[in-house]
C-alpha cells in the first residue's frame, strides 16, 4: 500500500478513537430528556459523525484505488531527520516557558527561549546565539512588559 | 439618501485621525506579513486582537481590517519577485508573476497586481454598501430554524469548497463543532469535558488554537524544511502599467473583482479558491491560453483582483448575518464578541457607526494600500531579504506573548502549543484546518439554534421543513451534499478520496 493509504488509514483510526470517545463522554451527559436536547447531544452528534466519516476514510484507503504517482511520494520527500530534529528541539522551546515563566520571569525566560532556537536550531556560535537573544529579548521586554505594561511574571529576579 | 447619509456617517467615523492612524498601522502590518513567507492573516489577526482590548471597538475592527487587506496586497509582491507566495492566496500569483519578473516585466506585474487590487476591492465595498442594510433586514425576520439552516449550508459549503478530501474536511469540522461545545453548557451549566479543570470549564478560546494550528504549524513545517529562498535580481521599473497592459488587464480585473466577491459571500470561498477560480477563468476564455504560465499580464490581474474583492464579500455574511463565512472572518466575528457587539442584523442597528465606520475604513484603508505598495516596494523588497533563521523565533515568541496577554494564562501557552502540533501533523495527514476553525467558532451558535429549534418544535426535527427559509436552506445543503457525492462516486473507479 502506498504511503498516502497508510495515512488515511492511520488517521482514520486515530480520530475513530476520538469519536467513539466524544461518544461515550457524550452519553454519560445526557442526550436527550424527553423533546429536550441535553448537555450531551451536540458532542454526541459530533462524535457520531466522526466515526462514521473515519470509519468511511479507512474504508475507502483499504478498498479504494490508488490515486495516480501516490505511490512514489514517499521516495520524493527523502530523509527528513535534520528536519524532525529541529521540530523537536522547537516543540520543547515552546513548552518549557510554561513551567519556567512563573519562577524565572519574562525576560529571563524569553532569553532562554531564543538561546535555544539560535544555538540549537539555527546551530549558531555561542557567542552569536547569547548576544542575538539579548537583543530580542531586551527588544521584547521594553516593548510588552515596560511599555504596553502586560502583566507577565516577574519571577524570583523580580523583573 | 439614507445611503449617503450612512456614508458620511461611516467616513465621519474613519476619518477621525484615531481610526486613520489604525487603519494605516494595519495595511502596513498587513502588508508586511503579507510580504513575509511563514505567517499570514490569520494568525497575525489573532495576535493582535489583544491589543485591541484597549480601543473602542471600531477602532480595532478597522485596523484588523487593514491586515486582512494588506496581507492579499502584500503576498503578490513575494509571489513575482521570489516565486513563493507570501500568502495562500497568492499561489497562483507566482505562476505568470515570477515569469513576468523573469522577462524583465517585474514593474508592471507589480503595478497591475495593485492597481486590479484596487479597483477590485472598492467595486466589492460599493456593493457591499448596496447590499448590507437589505441583508440586514433580511436577516431579523429569522429565528433559530433558518439560523440553524443557515450554519448547516455553511459547514457544507465550507466542506465542498475544501480543497482536499471532502471526508477530511467534514472531519475536521465536526471536530470544530465539537472542540465548540466543551466547557459549561449555556442551557444546563453542565460542564462538557473539562476533566475536573476550571480552565476549560471556560471553554476554548479560539485564538490559541488559531495560533497553534497556523502560526506554529507553519513554522514547524517551514523547519523541516531546509530550502532557501533567492529574489529575484531585477530592476523594478515602470510600476505603471502601459495602455496595452491595461487593455489586457481590465477584463480579467472586472472578472475577478465579480468572482473573488461571490466566492468570498459563500461560506468556505474565501481568497485562496477566489484567486484559483479567477486563473482558472481567465485562461479558459482567453485567445491565447498558452501564454498563461508563460508570463500573461491577466495571469496576474485577475487573480490578484478577485483575492481583494473576496475580502469585501467576506464581510457581508458576517456583518449582516453574523456568520463568518471564512476562518479569518471566524476571528473577526470573536474580536467583535470581545468588545461586546453581537455581529449580525442588530449590529447596523444598534451600532451604525461602527458597522459603517468600518465599511468607510475600507476605502480608505484601500486607497493607503495603493499608496504604500507602489511607491515603496523598494522597502518591501529589502524586507524580504530578513534571513527566515531570524524572523521565526521572533513570530514564535511573538505568538507566545500574544497569546498570553489575551487572558494572562500561562495555560493558553500551553493550547496553543498542543493546537500547534495537532495542526503540524493534521497537515502531515493532509487534513485542512480551516473548516476546524470556522467551526469551533459557529458551532457554539449552531448548538444554540439547533437546541432552540427542537424547542420550539416540541422534538420534532421536520419542523424545519415547515419553514419556508430553512427547509431552503436546508434543501439547498442535501443537494449540494448529494451532488458531491454523485461526483465522487464518478470518479471513484480512479481516485479514492
Amino acid at each position: 500500500m502506498s504511503d498516502g493509504k497508510w495515512k488515511n488509514i492511520y488517521s482514520g483510526f486515530f480520530f475513530l478513537s476520538i469519536g467513539i470517545a466524544i461518544c461515550i463522554g457524550a452519553w454519560k451527559l445526557g442526550i436527550l430528556e424527553g423533546h429536550v436536547p441535553r448537555a450531551g447531544f451536540m458532542p454526541f452528534l459530533a462524535g457520531m459523525v466522526i466515526s462514521g466519516l473515519s470509519l468511511l476514510l479507512i474504508f475507502l484507503a483499504v478498498f479504494g484505488r490508488q490515486k495516480r504517482g501516490e505511490a512514489n511520494e514517499a521516495k520524493i520527500k527523502g530523509d527528513k531527520k535534520e528536519g524532525s530534529q529541529r521540530i523537536g528541539v522547537a516543540i520543547f522551546a515552546l513548552i518549557f516557558p510554561i513551567f519556567l515563566i512563573q519562577l524565572l520571569g519574562f525576560l529571563i525566560t524569553i532569553f532562554i527561549f531564543f538561546f535555544f532556537m539560535f544555538k540549537w536550531i539555527e546551530r549558531q556560535k555561542w557567542r552569536a546565539s547569547a548576544f542575538t537573544s539579548l537583543l530580542i529579548a531586551l527588544g521584547f521586554y521594553i516593548l510588552f512588559q515596560v511599555l504596553l505594561e502586560i502583566p507577565f511574571p516577574k519571577g524570583i529576579f523580580g523583573f | 439618501m439614507v445611503f449617503f447619509e450612512n456614508l458620511v456617517l461611516g467616513f465621519s467615523v474613519a476619518l477621525t485621525p484615531t481610526n486613520l492612524f489604525f487603519c494605516f498601522l494595519g495595511t502596513l502590518i498587513g502588508t508586511l506579513i503579507g510580504v513575509l513567507p511563514g505567517i499570514g492573516p490569520l494568525a497575525t489577526i489573532s495576535l493582535l486582537i489583544p491589543t485591541t482590548f484597549y480601543m473602542p471597538p471600531a477602532t480595532g475592527i478597522i485596523m484588523l481590517a487593514g491586515v486582512y487587506f494588506g496581507s492579499m496586497y502584500g503576498g503578490s509582491t513575494t509571489s513575482i519577485l521570489v516565486n513563493v507566495p507570501g500568502e495562500s492566496a497568492s499561489v497562483v500569483t507566482c505562476l505568470d508573476g515570477y515569469q513576468m519578473a523573469r522577462q524583465g516585466r517585474a514593474g508592471p506585474a507589480l503595478g497591475i497586481a495593485a492597481f486590479g487590487s484596487f479597483i477590485a476591492g472598492t467595486l466589492g465595498l460599493i456593493v457591499l454598501m448596496l447590499v448590507a442594510s437589505s441583508l440586514a433586514e433580511f436577516a431579523l425576520k429569522m429565528g433559530p430554524p433558518e439560523y440553524f439552516s443557515l450554519l448547516i449550508l455553511g459547514i457544507i459549503m465550507t466542506v465542498y469548497l475544501a480543497q482536499g478530501s471532502m471526508i477530511k474536511a467534514l472531519i475536521m469540522a465536526a471536530i470544530g463543532i465539537f472542540l465548540g461545545t466543551i466547557g459549561t453548557d449555556s442551557f444546563t451549566s453542565q460542564s462538557r469535558f473539562a476533566f475536573g479543570t476550571l480552565y476549560l470549564r471556560n471553554g476554548i478560546d479560539i485564538l490559541p488554537v488559531v495560533m497553534g494550528l497556523f502560526g506554529i504549524a507553519e513554522i514547524l513545517t517551514n523547519l523541516e524544511e531546509t530550502t532557501r529562498t533567492e529574489i529575484f535580481k531585477t530592476e523594478i521599473k515602470h510600476l505603471f502599467p502601459t495602455i496595452q497592459d491595461w487593455k489586457d488587464s481590465i477584463w480579467p480585473i472586472l472578472r475577478g473583482s465579480l468572482v473573488g466577491f461571490f466566492l468570498g459571500v459563500i461560506p468556505g470561498g474565501g481568497p485562496v479558491i477566489s484567486s484559483f477560480a479567477s486563473y482558472v477563468i481567465e485562461k479558459k476564455i482567453s485567445k491565447y491560453p498558452e501564454r498563461f504560465g508563460k508570463g500573461a499580464i491577466e495571469g496576474v490581474a485577475g487573480p490578484e483582483s478577485a483575492n481583494n474583492s473576496c475580502v469585501s464579500g467576506a464581510f457581508i455574511p458576517l456583518l449582516t448575518l453574523g456568520i463568518p463565512s471564512t476562518a479569518v472572518m471566524a476571528i473577526i466575528l470573536s474580536a467583535l464578541v470581545v468588545h461586546g457587539l453581537r455581529p449580525g442584523p442588530l449590529l447596523l442597528k444598534n451600532y451604525p457607526d461602527v458597522f459603517w465606520g468600518i465599511i468607510a475604513s475600507m476605502y480608505i484603508g484601500n486607497a493607503m494600500l495603493l499608496v504604500l505598495n507602489l511607491p515603496l516596494i523598494g522597502v518591501w523588497v529589502q524586507v524580504l531579504k530578513v534571513p527566515y533563521r531570524i524572523l521565526f523565533p521572533i513570530i514564535l515568541g511573538l505568538c507566545m506573548v500574544g497569546v498570553y496577554s489575551m487572558n494572562n494564562n500561562v495555560l493558553d501557552i500551553g493550547l496553543m502549543v498542543f493546537f500547534g502540533v495537532t495542526g503540524y501533523f493534521l497537515r502531515k495527514f493532509d487534513f485542512e484546518a480551516a473548516p476546524l476553525v470556522l467551526a469551533v467558532v459557529i458551532g457554539p451558535m449552531m448548538e444554540d439554534s439547533l437546541r432552540q429549534s427542537l424547542l420550539i418544535f416540541r422534538g420534532n426535527v421536520f419542523g424545519f421543513f415547515h419553514r419556508p427559509i430553512a427547509s431552503a436552506f436546508l434543501i439547498f445543503s442535501f443537494i449540494l451534499l448529494a451532488y458531491s457525492i454523485v461526483a465522487w462516486a464518478r470518479k471513484k473507479g480512479r481516485v479514492y478520496e
